[in-house]
């Protein structure tokens, strides 16, 4: 069965024979993953959120062969999927790297019950915020990751987590004083 | 990622005040992890690594060998040798000539030929394309509007009147709403009992129709 494949087993398919059955098994047992994270960071853009996708998958694809198995293929995937992020945000001018100041929630969030909705908040805060947010909080990076994969001090990604989550509290207070 | 999931951190005690509570730890491992991507997207992949010659169409099946492993082509010289010379010149001139005559063919096509290419496509392919273009038509977008701003402070800033630049911003914005106005009536045409797309056409025909001084808008040919 494809499915109990190693990705390790697919990838060298995928690099030796240029398997498309087998990147085929890569993408789909990992895609799924590595969407949900590029779309938490690009704050719910599903088009922004395609086009890296497609972007990490094609950087994947080319690099697999350099790649040594040092890490679980989806760690590896995932970083990839980091970077070309950080080089969109670098394109277009979003900072995500810096700290930014206080922010002030305005946006009521809320879903048809009026619970707290936390996606739609990380959905809302400015990208810098949300950034290391999703890094700490959703992914489980250390700030000494987070650090070493945004190119930035840990004790920079500690004050920006800390303004981030000040910033989420503000933002889901909007909507239980609403609610 | 970083094993580290549980809310212990490596990297010391942080201030009480931004730690997270139980409740939003929970709020946390509840989010989803996961999120289906759309199909075209696979598709898409596939086909630009098939294209660049990452990928083979023909090794399908795992395990299947392609017709060039990797391990197992021929090496390659990286120096041509003396008899290569002509012989590589004259592939060129016949290559040359082949492409002025294909080039040729394909611009003494009819209309009516390069239609019956498009419709002879399947419908998965030219649904990809339309999502490729509909990508390309948002970022492109996506760029002018953020040149607008920059162009709107910039004039801001100096106090100046409106640049050769702003004038390109609104030949971008009137392309983009002909090219929206066109989607919507074929896609009005596709599907006529589509109330929200008639909806949407009515409300650019209307617009369109405004701009053009009352002309009616529907004189347009849409191919």
């Amino acid at each position: 069965m494809e499915d109990q494949t190693s990705d390790r087993e697919l990838a060298h398919r995928v690099v030796a024979h240029g398997d498309e059955a087998a990147f085929r098994a890569l993408y789909r047992r990992h895609a799924p993953a590595v969407y949900r994270f590029l779309l938490r960071l690009v704050g719910g853009d599903a088009t922004e959120a395609e086009d890296l996708m497609q972007e990490t998958w094609l950087r994947a694809a080319h690099g697999l062969a350099g790649f040594h198995w040092g890490s679980a293929f989806r760690t590896w995937v995932t970083g990839i999927a980091l970077n070309r992020f950080r080089e969109l945000a670098r394109r277009k001018g979003r900072r995500i790297t810096e700290v930014e100041g206080e922010w002030e929630a305005t946006v009521a969030v809320e879903d048809a019950a009026g619970r707290i909705d936390l996606e739609r908040a990380l959905e809302l805060l400015p990208p810098g915020f949300r950034t290391v947010l999703v890094l700490h909080d959703v992914e489980g990076l250390t700030h000494e990751e987070i650090g070493a994969r945004l190119g930035i001090a840990h004790g920079t990604s500690k004050s920006q987590l800390h303004r981030a989550r000040r910033a989420m509290r503000k933002l889901l207070a909007v909507n239980l004083e609403m609610a | 990622m970083s094993d580290t999931s549980d809310g212990t951190r490596e990297d010391g005690a942080m201030d009480d005040e931004v730690e997270l509570t139980p409740e939003e730890k929970t709020a946390f491992a509840r989010l989803p992890t996961e999120a289906v991507p759309p199909d075209l997207l696979e598709e898409r992949i596939v086909r630009a690594l098939r294209q660049d010659g990452t990928l083979r169409s023909g090794a399908g099946q795992a395990g299947k060998a392609g017709p060039w492993p990797a391990q197992e082509a021929p090496p390659r010289s990286g120096r041509l040798r003396a008899w290569m010379v002509p012989v590589s010149i004259a592939a060129s001139l016949v290559l040359f000539g082949a492409g002025v005559a294909l080039g040729h063919h394909m611009g003494t096509r009819t209309m009516a030929e390069a239609f019956l290419a498009v419709r002879e496509q399947d419908a998965a392919g030219l649904a990809l394309r339309i999502q490729e273009a509909g990508s390309a038509y948002v970022s492109a977008l996506a760029a002018l509007g953020e040149l607008r701003g920059a162009a709107t402070r910039e004039q801001a800033g100096k106090g100046l009147a409106p640049s050769h630049a702003a004038h390109g911003i609104e030949q971008g914005r009137d392309a983009a709403l002909g090219a929206l106005y066109g989607a919507a009536f074929e896609l009005a045409r596709m599907a006529p009992g589509d109330a929200d797309v008639l909806r949407i056409l009515q409300i650019l025909e209307e617009r369109r129709t405004r701009e053009l001084g009352g002309e009616p808008a529907r004189n347009m040919v849409w191919f």
